[in-house]
């Protein structure tokens, strides 16, 4: 009787835990270590929750396109394939279905739209097909079309095919128009266009190289019928609660710069560390490290959406492998979640990413689904601990980054920053461990230069005192060198 | 054989201190050891190891877990033997009177002013904040041009050219080891496919006997 209760006790064990571990999620999450290697990584994100649209309506989702969030927390989830918007309040009951809006006497149908963009009072929605932007108000009736009035610059052949827009408190509108590789194109508020908007540069590579030799050699019809090198067209912007505008280019040259944040110049201000470039994250390089080659085609991370937190944490969206990025003001990669899969929380062809607090929506086209995503402590941790970071307050960060430290004693962001609390405190030597295996040489060249600074005052004595006896051993060796060769001649 | 082996000893430091009188000892009066040489390259195998291992952290980019010791060490040697065997065989054809003893003394002996300036730099690599990161630089750079000044005074003593035909007799050289190089590997390559072709042959006949 008791070696059966042991064998029921022994076969239970590992069917109880193996449950427990598969509750969680259906994906590995994973992050790059210091020598870029990727490495297994704590649960960041967990999915909570999956829609379907189908309880309060009888309607699945048909090839949603997008989803936005309000400041209340409402979802707007842009339904063409039923040729409708839906609007969600903050815990996911059907607020209200809209379809037909009626503008200037003319219904207009969703059906050709891409993406929209929510203000304080309006709904900004892009039709692509029809190259129109209409304007809604916050409960559904139509205000007004905006139609696009190209300026002089514009080449004569180029069709208005607006993908996503992002809309600044002056009405001023940002659209990522499709195949428009001059950069955002910025219109007024009745779509009058005021000019385009921080273009990517093209990145130099040995293609790019190549090319521009050739042009040196060839005729003009040859040069004609080579391939242009033109920058690459973005494929989604953004705009965080300070106003600022957030791209992503779907793939690169050299696979950097996918993710920009612009400041009215149109230029680059996210912060990266470009002092030490090996391969690892915070240089400058989005995305997955590393490309995979498979059957021909290079798999590479490519950026399909973003959504910037109310704490400026930012989302890119990868529709390759399905994976959510976040990243932080300076580049560091904070989490990477989700997959393609069948299962909860992994995607077939993830579409769009928005948020509101700490949650993170999904919007899958294929399954025609909304999967939600709430985050645990350990990414909750690492969060308040960067925000802390970035306001110099390391002494307050350290105690998030020591719960970090004890999920992921791998985790540089933890290692680093309980290294800038050390230092704070005066614990230089002990700073210069954290900094040393956290790899960040930035702040450890900060460290040692103290260290050796408190080194050299401490013990000018002894220093001063080995300088001397060296100075004269080396005058002595070298009178006596001299002394042996007269001797020898 | 004997007369190679009973060689007198070249004090290292004296030569590249001293080349020009240093090489006319070695091509006149046949000094220096043929222990000499092999100590020396084996020197440099070391350095190489020192700067991975105890090079400072802030200088040291290198992830320790991709080093093999046993390909950098063949790398050392190997290409300490191909620039001896190229340039003596290629100074052979062009009325050069060095000998592959003396090829390979002044070869090793040059190596030393750089091993010695890259030692001090593991030294100063442990002292140093990255912002004094240019006095290493100075360093290195005056230990390579020390090491070819006296490589090319050797090469000049025992070979017997002028200056000018030994910067272009090593570049010639160099061009060599690259051509050799590449002849080695198709070698290694053709052999593969004959061993590969012999094992397909004997497969065969195993299996239709």
């Amino acid at each position: 009787m008791k070696r059966i209760i042991v064998v029921a006790v022994c076969l239970f064990i590992p069917i109880s835990t193996m449950i427990t571990v598969s509750a969680g999620s259906n994906f590995e999450e994973y992050n790059y270590s210091t020598t870029g290697e990727a490495v297994p990584a704590p649960k960041t994100y967990e999915p909570t929750a999956v829609y379907y649209g189908n309880e309060e309506t009888d309607l699945k989702f048909s090839a949603p396109q997008d989803i936005a969030t309000d400041n209340d927390g409402n979802l707007y989830l842009l339904d063409p394939g039923n040729d409708r918007l839906m609007i969600y309040d903050v815990d996911f009951r059907l607020k209200s279905v809209i379809s037909f809006p009626e503008i200037g006497g003319k219904q207009i149908s969703f059906t050709g739209c891409s993406s929209l963009f929510v203000t304080e009072d309006s709904i900004y929605i892009s039709d692509k097909e029809n190259g129109l932007i209409y304007v809604l108000s916050r409960d559904g009736r139509g205000k007004r079309t905006i139609t696009f009035t190209p300026q002089a610059v514009v080449d004569s052949d180029f069709v208005f095919k607006p993908m996503h827009i992002t809309v600044d408190e002056a009405g001023i509108i940002q659209v990522q128009a499709e195949g428009c590789y001059n950069g955002l194109i910025t219109l007024d508020a009745d779509g009058k266009m005021i000019g385009y908007y921080s273009a990517n540069s093209i990145q130099t590579s040995l293609s790019v190289l190549a090319s521009q030799f050739w042009k040196n050699i060839f005729s003009q019809e040859q040069q004609d019928s080579m391939k242009q090198t033109i920058p690459v067209e973005y494929s989604s912007v953004t705009m965080d609660s300070n106003g600022f505008i957030y791209t992503t280019t779907k793939k690169t040259e050299n696979s950097t710069f996918e993710i920009k944040k612009l400041n009215p110049y149109g230029e680059n201000i996210l912060g990266y560390d470009d002092t030490y470039s090996s391969v690892k994250t915070g240089n400058g390089d989005y995305g997955d490290l590393r490309t995979l080659y498979s059957e021909g085609k290079n798999i590479d991370t490519t950026f399909e959406d973003i959504y910037v937190d109310s704490e400026d944490f930012i989302f890119a969206l990868d529709t390759a492998r399905g994976r959510v990025f976040q990243y932080d003001q300076n580049s560091n990669l904070i989490s990477v979640f989700g997959g393609i899969g069948d299962q909860m929380g992994t995607f077939a062809l993830p579409g769009a990413v928005c948020g509101y607090g700490e949650r993170i929506y999904v919007l899958d086209e294929t399954k025609n689904s909304i999967t939600v995503f709430e985050p645990t402590d350990y990414v909750r941790n690492i969060r308040k601990a960067l925000l802390l970071d970035s306001e110099c307050d390391y002494s307050q960060a350290v105690k998030y980054w020591e719960q970090v430290y004890q999920a992921n004693s791998n985790c540089s962001l933890a290692l680093s920053g309980l290294g800038k609390a050390a230092y704070e405190n005066g614990e230089i030597a002990k700073a210069m461990n954290y900094f040393r295996l956290a790899d960040d040489r930035t702040n450890y060249d900060i460290a040692y230069t103290a260290y050796r600074t408190q080194f050299i005052r401490e013990h000018f004595v002894l220093i001063a005192a080995v300088v001397i006896v060296l100075v004269i051993a080396v005058i002595l060796l070298l009178n006596y060198a001299k002394k042996k060769e007269k001797r020898d001649e | 054989m004997n007369k190679l082996l009973s060689r007198p000893y070249l004090p290292a430091l004296r030569v590249i201190f001293k080349p020009f009188d240093s090489f006319e000892l070695l091509k006149e009066k046949n000094y220096g050891a043929l222990w000499q040489p092999a100590v020396i390259v084996l020197l440099l195998f070391l350095t190489r190891v020192f700067k991975l291992v105890f090079g400072g952290f802030l200088f040291n980019m290198t992830d320790i877990s991709q080093v093999n010791l046993p390909i950098e060490f063949a790398t050392v040697v190997c290409i300490y033997i191909l620039f001896v065997f190229a340039n003596k065989n290629f100074c052979d054809l062009a009325d050069g009177d060095g000998t592959m003893t003396d090829v390979a003394l002044v070869t090793a002996y040059a190596l030393l002013p750089y091993i010695i300036c890259s030692l001090a730099n593991i030294v100063l690599s442990n002292i140093f904040v990255a912002r004094e990161q240019d006095f290493m630089e100075i360093i290195s750079t005056v230990g390579f041009l020390w090491s070819a000044l006296v490589g090319l005074v050797g090469l000049k003593s025992v070979h017997r050219y002028s200056f000018g035909k030994t910067v272009l007799t090593v570049f010639i050289t160099v061009l060599f080891m690259a051509l050799i190089a590449f002849l080695l590997a198709i070698l290694f390559l053709i052999t593969q496919q004959l061993i590969i072709f012999v094992k397909d042959i004997y497969s065969e006949i195993v299996f239709r006997m």
